[in-house]
């Protein structure tokens, strides 16, 4: 029903994004074969908060919108396999500010959600787990999940 | 002069008599429950918190000032809705009313009421404003802040009435008419700031209150086109609204469910009482005509493919298919 909305909307985030952004944070559309951007999927990077275990990191990040947005929070996904306590197998981000049930809205903007990710990455949230892996070694063996979030950091170096 | 003086006085000179906060009364209360305290404190018992058969708290207080708020917002907004149809009534209509409402109002007379409405609104406010701070200090608490909240929520809270902003906006719009002289000294300063191409209604009250109401979307991201305010007073387009509500332009806001809630505040139950905002409306189209012009060809479009799309899925329900 929304769909001229939802690329309205896009549209205006783009440029809301290209006037002013924070450092070090990517997000683009998807370019497809034409040449020509499509709105609908957007490809980012989060950079490791500096003087925590993530800096030195960026790490890659899937934005999918659908026609339902800005009613419907983007599905956002890391690329599988991704080791957070609060990431799922899959990649995708287990947020609440990402769950139309709880606090999405319609005012939060893309800058708002990279921020937000960035934010969780190093404060997970043990109260909400998406992986087994992650959540165990985050709440048994603190140091291993320090070592293992380096590690992550070091495979996702700046694209230059 | 202090404010309660200030108030009566105002109260006392209007034309006709309306309700509005027995501010005399509330103090007198809070005097009453100060020299209670006192006397408790004395005693030595529980200093500080109010005693047990505290004459405010006890339930006199709060429950009166909920009565005289929702009559003051329930009478400006009536007279504001009445002043807005007369000025923006057409032909026939606008005859009618102009014949039926008393006096035969002139221009001028329109804008001078506009102007008392706006004035009585913000009196108001202050006076509300006043009172809970008083509350506050008098009983080391933060219930008269909850208390604000509260009727924020009841949607009782003036400053939030969407007919302030479409009284604003009446000003600006018969200030730009130029059939007014110096007709807006409560809002010299009234005015439509674009500040990085986002407008805002900006506006500095006396006793230094400020009231910037922005006119940007928060679900589309650009300035408000068709506005309609929800009736907790968040402002939208109308097609925005009516995607935020999962109605379609057909059916409109009133078909909104009840658990709808508002993008910003998610509070239920706002878009069937929402009012839509046509002096906004056209100030914004002399204030930004370029950008107008385009969003009017934008929306056309949009209105005919939703309506198009609309009927198709009626056809298809109709024919079973």
């Amino acid at each position: 029903m929304s769909g001229g909305i939802a690329r309205g909307r896009l549209a205006e985030e783009r440029k809301a994004w290209r006037k002013n952004h924070p450092h070090g944070f990517v997000a683009k559309p998807e370019t497809m074969a034409d040449g020509s951007a499509n709105l609908m999927i957007w490809h980012c990077t989060i950079p490791g908060k500096q003087g925590t275990d993530w800096e030195g990191g960026y790490y890659p990040l899937t934005l999918h919108f659908s026609e339902d947005y800005p009613s419907k929070p983007p599905k956002c996904k890391f690329p599988q396999g991704f080791f957070h306590p609060n990431v799922y197998p899959s990649g995708t981000v287990c947020l609440s500010i990402l769950n139309e049930d709880s606090g999405w809205r319609p005012a939060i903007t893309v800058k708002q959600i990279l921020v937000g990710i960035q934010d969780l990455l190093d404060q997970p949230n043990p109260a909400d787990p998406a992986q087994t892996d992650g959540y165990h070694i985050f709440i048994q063996d603190k140091p291993e999940y320090k070592r293992r979030v380096r590690v992550q950091a070091k495979q996702y170096p700046a694209l230059l | 002069m202090k404010f309660a003086k200030k108030y009566e006085k105002y109260m006392k000179g209007m034309d006709e008599e309306l309700p509005g906060v027995g501010l005399k009364r509330l103090k007198k209360l809070l005097k009453k429950c100060r020299s209670d305290l006192q006397s408790h404190e004395n005693d030595g018992s529980s200093a500080g918190r109010c005693p047990g058969h505290c004459s405010v708290c006890d339930g006199s207080f709060f429950p009166s000032l909920l009565n005289e708020m929702s009559a003051v917002i329930g009478c400006f907004n009536e007279k504001a809705k009445k002043l807005l149809e007369l000025h923006l009534a057409s032909g026939f209509k606008k005859y009618t009313m102009w014949f039926t409402s008393k006096g035969h109002k002139s221009h001028g007379a329109l804008i001078q009421q506009g102007k008392d409405l706006v004035t009585y609104a913000i009196i108001n406010a202050v006076a509300m404003r006043k009172i809970l701070k008083k509350y506050d200090k008098i009983h080391y608490s933060k219930q008269g802040q909850e208390f604000k909240a509260q009727a924020q929520s009841l949607h009782i809270e003036i400053l939030q009435s969407p007919w302030l902003c479409e009284l604003m906006a009446f000003y600006m719009n018969l200030r730009r008419s130029k059939k007014n002289n110096g007709a807006m000294e409560l809002f010299g300063d009234c005015s439509l700031v674009f500040d990085d191409d986002k407008p805002t209604i900006s506006c500095n009250l006396f006793d230094s209150m400020r009231v910037d109401i922005s006119l940007t979307c928060s679900i589309c991201l650009d300035t408000v086109f068709d506005p309609v305010a929800l009736s907790c007073g968040h402002i939208y387009c109308y097609l925005c609204s009516c995607s935020a509500a999962s109605v379609t332009i057909v059916d409109g806001l009133k078909s909104a469910e009840r658990k709808s809630k508002c993008p910003l505040c998610r509070q239920a139950g706002v878009f069937p009482n929402a009012v839509h905002l046509d002096e906004l409306n056209m100030l914004l189209s002399y204030s930004c005509p370029e950008y107008w012009e385009k969003r009017i060809q934008m929306e056309r479009v949009e209105r005919v493919r939703l309506a198009k799309e609309h009927w198709e899925s009626q056809c298809r329900a109709f024919l079973g298919m």
